[in-house]
C-alpha cells in the first residue's frame, strides 16, 4: 500500500514538473531506445539460434561456398558410421531467386536449393505433407518436388491445404508441392527468409544449364555446407579431423584451399553477420556511452530536483518519516522515470530497427530479421532501466534522505555561496570526456566514408542507370540471350537522351564473379599445375566501358562484329597489362584460359582499372570477355544493362518500353548505379551515419547537462550574486567568473576525453580508410568544438546577470 | 513531562567554540503552555529543535515522559518523536503537491496505522477544524491563515501529547493569528502540552509561563498564569 501511495505521489509530482519530466523522458527514451535497438540487431544477427533440433550441435564450414563434388566427398569421408567420422550427417544448400508461376500469376521468390537430407539434418519437420528426403534424389525418382514455407502457404495459398500436390512453375520448370515447412522455420539464411525448398539436383534445370559443370566441377563453387556433430565430438575435435581430411576431399588438387575451418552453425548462414557483426558491436559500445551520458544528466537533474526539495525532505523527517521511507519515496519517483523512459525506449527502438533494416536492405534484397521481444532483449532493457535507476537515481535520493529536520527551523538570513557538489562536477567532466571520445570516433568514421567514396575509382557512377534482367529465370537459351542482349543494347543505345549503353555480368564494386584458375599469356611461363595463376574475369558487351565512364587507354571496345565466327578477343585492364606486359604494348598480345577452346584470345583493348570487389582493395588484374564469344561451358550468364544518360531517371520509362517490346513477360528492375554502390559501403555507411548521430546526441546531452548544472548553480547563488553586485561587482565580472567556473569542467574533461579517444580509436583502425586513428587534425577540431560549446553552455545561463536587479536578487528565495 | 538538565549546543569556529545554548536546565509539566522568547540568535529555535529531537548534536540530559533521550540512539528518538511530538512551523511547511487531506494524513502514514484508521482520524480532524470543505484543495489555493490551520491540524493528527510551535503566527495578520492562538489555547485546555517560540507578547499571554533566553542561556523563567494540572498531568 505504501509503495502504491509513493508511486501515486510520484506521478503527481512529476506531472507538475513538466519541463524536468519531459527532458528526462526524452533523454532516457532515446538512450535506452538506441541501446535496445542495437542489442536487438545483435541478438537477431549473432545470438539467436535457428529454430531447429539441437542447434548447438550444428557447425558450418567457414568459407563462402563449396563445389558439389566437395560436398559429396565430405559426406563420404567424415559423416555416418565410417572410422574417423565426426559428423552424423552434412547438408548442402544455396539460395537463389526464381520466378514462380501459380495459376498464371507470377512473382519472384527466394528458393533454397538443398541436398535431400536438408530437413533431416536440421531436424525440422513438415507442418503438413512431407519434407525433402534423400530418396527424392535417387536416379529415377521425380526430383522436381518443392516444400513451401509456412509464410508462403499463408500468403499465396490462403492457408489452404490443397496447396499440397499442386503444381508450381519455377523458372518455367514444373515442380510439385509436397509439403509445408514448420511455421517458425524461415530457412538457414539469417535476414533472408526462404520461400521454398527444392533439391540441389534440380539446379541445372532451374538455371537452364546445358552442361553438368555445376554438378561435377570442383571449380564451380556454389554451396554452403552445414554439418551436425556426432555425439561426443566437440568442435575442436571436428576441426582437427577436417583439417587432416580436407586435402583428400579435393582429389584433383584444383581447390587451392588447403585449410577449411568449422565454426558454430547454430545461428545459420549469414553474410550480414560477417559484414555487420563488428560494426554492431562498436555501435553497442557507443550507445552504451550514450546511456552513460544520459544517466549522468539524469543524476545531475535529480540532484538539482532533490536539492530544491530539501525542505520537503526535512519536513517529512520531522513528521516521523524514517530515512528508509524517505528513500523509498524518492527512489519510486526515479524508478518511475526510468521505467517510463524504457517504455519510450521500446518505441524508439522499434523505429530505429525499421530504419536500420531498411538501411541494410536494397531493392530486391529486403532483409527480414527476427527482431521481436524475447527474454534476452527484455532482460537487456530491464537491466538498462534498473541500472540507470540504481546507479544514478540512488545517490540523489540518498542525499535527500540525509537532510537535517532542524534545518526547517533555521532562518534564511545566511547567504550561501554553495556551488554544485563535487559529484555534479565530476559527472559533467565525465560527460565532456565521453562526448569528446564519441565525436572523434564519429569524425574518423565519417571521413572514412567520404574518402572511400570519393577516391579516384576508374569509372563514373553518376548518370548511370542499372537495369537488372534475369533471362535465366525466363528460360532463355544461350543463343536467345545473345540475340536479346544485342537487340536490347542497340535499341536502348538509340533512345533520345542515352549517351551509351552496354551489358555486363558484374558492375564495378559488385564483387563476386569469376576467378579463372590457370591461364596462359604471350611471353608468360607455362602453367604450374600446383600453383596455377588466377585472374578476375568479367563478361561484357559492346559499349559497356563508355556506359560506366571507364576510359579506354589503348585499342578499342568490343563491337557487334566480335562473334563466334570471328577470332576471339579480350580486353584487359591497366593492372593486367602492367603485370603481364610491363614493357610492351598489350594490344596484339594473346591470352588463353585452359578450358576456353582451341584458340587464344587476342588483346584488342586496354581499359582503366577500377575497383572490382570493394572500395578498399586496389583494382585487381582483370580480363574482359565479349559475351557473344563466350565458350559453351561458361556461356549463358545473366547480364545486366548499364545506361549512361544526363538524366537517367527520366529515361527509365523508355527503357522499360523497349524491354516490353522485346519480351512483354520479362521483369526488369532499375536503379541508379550510385544507389546500388552505396550498398557496397553499407558497413561503412552504417558506422559513419549512426556514429555521427550518436555523437551529436552525446554532444547535445552534454551541452544540455552542462547548461543545466551552470543554470542551477547560478539560481542557487542568486542572492549571493545580488550581494556581490550590491558591493560593487560589475555584471560583466560576474559573467566572466561564471564562465571561468564552467571552463573548469573542460579543463579536466577534455584532456580525459582526448586520452580516451586516443585509446579507443586504436580499435577503430580496421574500419578506417585513408585516415589514421590518431589523426591530429580531427582531434584538434573536436577539441575546438567542445571548447566553443562549453563557453556557450556557460555563457547563456549567465546572461541574466547582466540584466539583474541586485535588490530583487537579494530578496530571492 | 520534560526535564532538561545542563543542555549545551556549540559549534567550533577554528580553535574556539561558540555556544548556541549553554547550561539550559528547565522542567515542563504536562499540560503546560510555555512560551520561549528572546532576541534573534538567542538560541530559541535550537532549543525547540532539541526538544523536538530534530537535532541530535547536543550535550546534557533530556528526559521526556520518563525516557532518557540523551541515552537513546537517533532511530529511537525518531520513534519517541512520533509518539509524543507534533510540530507547527512558521512557514507552515505544507507540501504543495498534496491536498489538505493528504497533508493531514502524511504524519499518520509514517505511523503503524491501518488505512481505515487513518482515514477515520483524518475525517475527525477535518471536522474538528472545520475544514472538511477544503480537503481536496492544495495549499497554494488556501490563504495563509488557512494553511497554518492545516499545519496545526497536521500537527495534532497523530494525538501528540506535546506541540512544538515555531513562530506559528509569524506570517499571519492579527486576525488569523488570534484564531491560531485560540486554537492552541483550546488544545491546551484539552491537555496538550504546548511549547511555542514567539516574539509576540500577545501570543505569550496565552501561555502559563514565559522563558526568556539570551545568548544561549535562560535569562528569566516567569509564570504569568496559574497552571492547573490537566487529567493528562
Amino acid at each position: 500500500m505504501g509503495l502504491l501511495q509513493d508511486l501515486r505521489y510520484a506521478v503527481r509530482s512529476l506531472s507538475r514538473s513538466t519541463g524536468f519530466t519531459a527532458v528526462t523522458l526524452v533523454m532516457l527514451g532515446l538512450a535506452i531506445g538506441a541501446n535496445t535497438a542495437i542489442f536487438q540487431m545483435i541478438d537477431a544477427l549473432l545470438l539467436q539460434d535457428l529454430p531447429v533440433r539441437e542447434p548447438s550441435r550444428l557447425v558450418r564450414l567457414d568459407e563462402p561456398s563449396f563445389a558439389y563434388p566437395s560436398y559429396l566427398s565430405l559426406q563420404s569421408q567424415l559423416t555416418g558410421s565410417q572410422p574417423g567420422a565426426v559428423f552424423t550427417d552434412a547438408l548442402a544448400v544455396t539460395r537463389q531467386q526464381v520466378r514462380a508461376v501459380v495459376d498464371n500469376s507470377s512473382e519472384s521468390l527466394i528458393a533454397a536449393t538443398a541436398s535431400g537430407n536438408f530437413f533431416e539434418v536440421l531436424g525440422v519437420p513438415a507442418f503438413r505433407g512431407r519434407v525433402l528426403s534423400p530418396t527424392d534424389e535417387t536416379p529415377g525418382s521425380d526430383n522436381a518436388v518443392a516444400v513451401i514455407s509456412h509464410d508462403l502457404w499463408q500468403r499465396r495459398f490462403g492457408s489452404n491445404l490443397s496447396a499440397i500436390g499442386r503444381r508450381i512453375e519455377l523458372n518455367r520448370v514444373p515442380f510439385t508441392i509436397i509439403g509445408i515447412a514448420a511455421p517458425d522455420f524461415e530457412g538457414p539464411f539469417v535476414g533472408a527468409p526462404t520461400d521454398l525448398y527444392v533439391l540441389a539436383t534440380t539446379y541445372g534445370a532451374l538455371n537452364h544449364r546445358e552442361d553438368e559443370d555445376w554438378r561435377k566441377s570442383y571449380g564451380w563453387q556454389w554451396l554452403h555446407i552445414l554439418a551436425r556433430l556426432a555425439p561426443g565430438v566437440s568442435l575442436e575435435q571436428a576441426n582437427a579431423a577436417v583439417k587432416t581430411t580436407w586435402p583428400r576431399v579435393h582429389t584433383n588438387g584444383r581447390d587451392v584451399r588447403r585449410n577449411v575451418f568449422l565454426s558454430d552453425g547454430s545461428g545459420g548462414i549469414s553474410h550480414l553477420r560477417r559484414q555487420y557483426s563488428q560494426p554492431l558491436k562498436v555501435l553497442l559500445g557507443a550507445t552504451g556511452l550514450i546511456l552513460l551520458l544520459a544517466c549522468a544528466n539524469l543524476a545531475n537533474l535529480l540532484f538539482a530536483r532533490m536539492t530544491a526539495r530539501n525542505s520537503e525532505s526535512a519536513l517529512r523527517l520531522s513528521l516521523g518519516a524514517s530515512r528508509g521511507r524517505l528513500l523509498r519515496g524518492y527512489f519510486a519517483e526515479t524508478l518511475l522515470l526510468c521505467a517510463s523512459g524504457a517504455a519510450i525506449g521500446w518505441f524508439v527502438s522499434g523505429w530505429t530497427i525499421e530504419i536500420l533494416t531498411t538501411f541494410l536492405s536494397g531493392p530486391g534484397e529486403p532483409i527480414r530479421l527476427n527482431i521481436e521481444a524475447n527474454s534476452r532483449t527484455l532482460a537487456f532493457s530491464a537491466a538498462a532501466c534498473l541500472i540507470t535507476a540504481l546507479l544514478f537515481g540512488l545517490a540523489p535520493a540518498l542525499r535527500a534522505s540525509r537532510q537535517h529536520p532542524a534545518s526547517l527551523l533555521q532562518s534564511h538570513a545566511r547567504l550561501s555561496s554553495d556551488r554544485a557538489g563535487w559529484l555534479g562536477r565530476a559527472l559533467v567532466t565525465v560527460q565532456i570526456a565521453i562526448s569528446a571520445c564519441l565525436l572523434i570516433g564519429a569524425a574518423l568514421l565519417v571521413q572514412t566514408l567520404f574518402r572511400l567514396t570519393n577516391q579516384p575509382a576508374g569509372f563514373r557512377a553518376e548518370g548511370v542507370l542499372h537495369v537488372e534482367l534475369n533471362l535465366i529465370e525466363a528460360a532463355y537459351s544461350k543463343e536467345a540471350m545473345i540475340d536479346f542482349y544485342q537487340r536490347l543494347t542497340e535499341r536502348v543505345g538509340g533512345l533520345p537522351g542515352v549517351q551509351a549503353a552496354g551489358v555486363t555480368w558484374k558492375h564495378p564494386i559488385a564483387g563476386g564473379g569469376w576467378t579463372t584458375n590457370g591461364y596462359r599469356y604471350s611471353g608468360g611461363p607455362a602453367v604450374r599445375p600446383d600453383n596455377p595463376p588466377s585472374t578476375h574475369v568479367n563478361v561484357i558487351g559492346p559499349g559497356y566501358f563508355a556506359a560506366i565512364g571507364s576510359r579506354m587507354l589503348a585499342g578499342r571496345e568490343f563491337s557487334w562484329s566480335d562473334t563466334t565466327s570471328r577470332p576471339p578477343v579480350v580486353i584487359v585492364n591497366e593492372a593486367f597489362a602492367r603485370a603481364h606486359w610491363p614493357n610492351t604494348n598489350a594490344i596484339g598480345q594473346w591470352f588463353r584460359m585452359d578450358d576456353s577452346g582451341p584458340l587464344p584470345y587476342e588483346v584488342v583493348g586496354v581499359t582503366q582499372s577500377y575497383q572490382y570487389r570493394n572500395y578498399y582493395q586496389p583494382a585487381p588484374p582483370t580480363v574482359f570477355m565479349a559475351f557473344q564469344q563466350m565458350p559453351g561451358s561458361i556461356g549463358g550468364l545473366p547480364l545486366d544493362l548499364e545506361v549512361r544518360s544526363a538524366n537517367p531517371a527520366q529515361i527509365a520509362p523508355s527503357i522499360r518500353r523497349v524491354i516490353e517490346n522485346l519480351d512483354s513477360k520479362l521483369p526488369a528492375d532499375m536503379e541508379l548505379l550510385t544507389s546500388r554502390l552505396k550498398r557496397a559501403v553499407g558497413r561503412e555507411s552504417l558506422l559513419a551515419w549512426l556514429s555521427a548521430i550518436l555523437a551529436m546526441l552525446a554532444f547535445v546531452i552534454t551541452a544540455v547537462g552542462l547548461y543545466g548544472v551552470v543554470a542551477f548553480q547560478l539560481r542557487r547563488r542568486t542572492r549571493e550574486l545580488g550581494l556581490r553586485m550590491a558591493l560593487g561587482a560589475t555584471p560583466e565580472t560576474l559573467v566572466t567568473s561564471t564562465v571561468r567556473d564552467g571552463l573548469r569542467f573542460l579543463a579536466l574533461g577534455l584532456p580525459l576525453g582526448l586520452a580516451l579517444a586516443w585509446f579507443t580509436s586504436t580499435f577503430l583502425a580496421s574500419f578506417l580508410f585513408g585516415i589514421q586513428p590518431h589523426d591530429l587534425a580531427t582531434f584538434a577540431a573536436v577539441a575546438a568544438i567542445l571548447i566553443a560549446a562549453t563557453l556557450a553552455a556557460c555563457w547563456l545561463p549567465a546572461r541574466w546577470i547582466i540584466r539583474a536587479d541586485p535588490a530583487a536578487s537579494l530578496r530571492y528565495e | 513531562m520534560i526535564h532538561l538538565y545542563n543542555i549545551e549546543k556549540s559549534v567550533s569556529a577554528g580553535v574556539n567554540r561558540f555556544f548556541i545554548l549553554r547550561g539550559i536546565t528547565l522542567d515542563i509539566r504536562p499540560g503546560e503552555f510555555v512560551t520561549i522568547m528572546g532576541p534573534s540568535g538567542a538560541g530559541k529555535s535550537s532549543l525547540l529543535s532539541i526538544l523536538g529531537m530534530l537535532d541530535h548534536d547536543w550535550r546534557g540530559e533530556y528526559t521526556l515522559a520518563g525516557h532518557e533521550v540523551h541515552r537513546l540512539k537517533p532511530n529511537q528518538r525518531i520513534e519517541l518523536n512520533r509518539r509524543y511530538i507534533g510540530f507547527v512551523f512558521q512557514s507552515y511547511h505544507l507540501l504543495d503537491d498534496l491536498t489538505v487531506y493528504e497533508n493531514i494524513d502524511l504524519p499518520l502514514s509514517y505511523r503503524n496505522m491501518s488505512s481505515s484508521a487513518r482515514s477515520g482520524r483524518v475525517a475527525e480532524i477535518l471536522d474538528r477544524f472545520q475544514i472538511v470543505a477544503k480537503k481536496g484543495l492544495y495549499p497554494p489555493q488556501l490563504s495563509g491563515g488557512q494553511q497554518q490551520l492545516v499545519g496545526v491540524a497536521r500537527a495534532v493528527a497523530a494525538h501528540p501529547e506535546i506541540i512544538l510551535a515555531d513562530e506559528p503566527t509569524g506570517n499571519l495578520h492579527s486576525g488569523q493569528a488570534k484564531e491560531i492562538m485560540e486554537l492552541f489555547a483550546k488544545l491546551n485546555e484539552q491537555g496538550t502540552t504546548i511549547i511555542q517560540v514567539t516574539h509576540s507578547e500577545v501570543n505569550a499571554a496565552y501561555g502559563h509561563r514565559v522563558i526568556t533566553i539570551r545568548d544561549g542561556s535562560i535569562e528569566k523563567d516567569q509564570r504569568i498564569r496559574e497552571y492547573v494540572p490537566t487529567s493528562q498531568g
